[in-house]
């Protein structure tokens, strides 16, 4: 059996997802040869603790009913202090200076503590120094999570895929505006009600600019070049176009064409071309999908086109990506 | 009738126009020029592309006096509208004057727009509007895209390709 302590630092949807899937799937993990035990749950007021594994339940529960942490301490407070293996950084996505989680990543890296992380933000702006800290302390950090949500796309790249070059990818990578899209072209409606409509359901943000403007799409582009086409490139690199001017006309101007109109992130190797647009998609291309799906299709030099497609967000969705990193590590390291 | 031809010309001064006085000199319409001086040939010369619009007699007559002014023909034939491309354009597309817009692809003389269709919504709101523009070739296309993005950036519309592009 091996064990890993682990930490989690957000305690949010993800953050809580997580520990909810990890409680869930205690004996089906043991059967498996994992003994995962969350040592701490950090969030912005204050922390739990125990060494010997927190009852998720409990905190769970503590949390709905509004009720403070016990311990009045921060993430970085605990990464020297506690005994871990494993930091999982959840905390919300930051892509103007990478904060509060690119702090948290670094100083456990730096601690020699391995990352799992769905936030986007830490990636986006320091790729090559949180690879580098990684690399000089000899610890790992897992990210699937922060593209694609469940959608295995990073680590099938640098696994199964990683004699192969990847000349392009190219994608739906925001469920929200797939949604939004999607139920406006079937049902003819207007931008702005269904977006009042997918925040009632909760399927888009109070503050949903940050996805129906693209920078959601564009920032994930950033952490695929970087991360699985070798390139060196920042936000500023992406041209950025989002979903809030497509009017029903345009789609239905499209589907006379037998096509819809989907937001997709592109980038290209060659020329450095990185693009978030809308773009017209024939009803019969492998792009063609509705709904909060996202899908991937990755362009290679050996196996040509590799396509994958799945939920791109959700809590329980994402922690099958962080498991996945969370257990590879333990494999690797523990 | 559309006609692309390749000549080889000197690279020295004056050489270009020295090619395209006898064309002019044959009343055949010059409908535009490509002219590269970076990629030269290995005998040191460089290739000019010209495509006019002329009658089958005026190309007779054209060659013979190209011919006579010592300018090799490298290559010559008619131009089709061969590449098609469809896309959407979102914005106050009326106001902005949409004429302006196609017209100016269409003088190009490498591409015209073959179809056109205007959505406008009940409201006041953004219409939309499907172009399909025909070109003799992929990288006419692509400076069609050039001047269609230019003008999508000054007069604030945006434009939905299709995904291969
Ligand atoms: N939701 C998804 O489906 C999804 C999918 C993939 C990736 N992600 C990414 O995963 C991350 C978490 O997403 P989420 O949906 O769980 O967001 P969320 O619900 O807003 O949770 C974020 C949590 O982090 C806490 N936090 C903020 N600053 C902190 C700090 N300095 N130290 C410790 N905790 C702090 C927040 O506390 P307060 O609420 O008290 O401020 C909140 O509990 C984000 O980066 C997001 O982009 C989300």
């Amino acid at each position: 059996m091996k064990t890993a302590k682990i930490s989690i630092v957000g305690f949010g949807s993800i953050g809580a997802g997580l520990a909810t899937e990890i409680a869930k799937k205690k004996d089906f993990l043991k059967i498996k040869g994992y003994d995962l035990k969350v040592v701490t749950i950090v969030d912005v007021d204050g922390a739990e603790i125990d060494e010997d594994g927190l009852n998720i339940k409990s905190i769970i529960e503590k949390k709905e009913r509004g009720e403070d942490f016990s311990y009045d301490k921060s993430a970085l407070d605990l990464i020297g202090e506690i005994d871990q293996d494993i930091l999982v950084e959840c905390t919300p996505s930051n892509i103007r200076n990478g904060n509060p989680g690119l702090n948290h990543i670094l100083t456990s890296l730096k601690n020699r503590v391995n990352v799992v992380t769905s936030n986007k933000g830490p990636l986006v702006v320091a790729y090559k120094r949180i690879m580098e800290t990684a690399k000089k302390n000899n610890v790992s950090i897992g990210y699937e999570a922060t593209v694609g949500g469940a959608i295995p796309l990073i680590n099938l790249v640098k696994g199964n895929l990683r004699a192969d070059e990847i000349v392009a990818i190219k994608g739906i990578l925001n469920g929200t505006c797939n949604y939004i899209l999607t139920k406006m072209h079937a049902e003819k409606r207007d931008y702005e009600e269904i977006l009042l409509e997918a925040k009632e359901l909760g399927i888009a943000e109070t503050d949903a600019s940050y996805d129906v403007e693209g920078i959601d799409t564009a920032s994930k582009l950033v952490i695929l070049a970087n991360s699985l086409m070798g390139m060196d490139v920042k936000y500023e690199d992406v041209e950025v176009e989002g979903v809030t001017r497509i009017t029903p006309e345009s789609l239905d101007l499209a589907d006379e064409l037998g096509c819809t109109i989907k937001l997709i992130g592109e980038v290209e190797r060659e020329g450095k071309r990185l693009k978030v647009s809308p773009k017209l998609v024939p009803y019969d291309h492998p792009l063609s999908v509705g709904g909060t799906l996202n899908i991937v299709l990755i362009k290679t030099d050996v196996a040509g086109e590799v396509t994958i497609s799945g939920k791109g967000a959700g809590p329980k969705e994402t922690s099958s990506a962080l498991l996945s990193d969370i257990l590879n590590i333990v494999d690797e390291r523990c | 009738m559309k006609i692309k031809m390749n000549l080889e010309l000197k690279d020295e001064p004056g050489t270009l126009a020295r090619a395209i006085v006898p064309i002019s000199a044959c009343g055949i319409n010059i409908v535009y020029i490509i002219h590269d001086r970076e990629k030269k040939q290995a005998n040191g010369s460089i290739t000019v592309q010209i495509t006019v619009e002329a009658e089958e007699e005026q190309i007779k007559k054209m060659r013979h006096s190209l011919e006579k002014n010592k300018i090799r023909i490298l290559s010559i034939g008619e131009e089709r509208l061969i590449e098609e491309l469809t896309f959407i354009m979102i914005g106050h597309i009326v106001d902005t004057d949409i004429k302006d817009t196609i017209g100016r692809i269409d003088e190009t003389g490498y591409a015209e727009i073959v179809d056109l269709e205007l959505k406008m919504p009940q409201k006041k709101k953004e219409s939309s509007a499907r172009v399909t523009i025909k070109a003799v070739g992929k990288e006419e296309v692509k400076r069609c895209m050039k001047i269609i993005e230019r003008m999508a950036f000054k007069k604030s519309i945006t434009i939905v390709y299709p995904v291969e592009l």
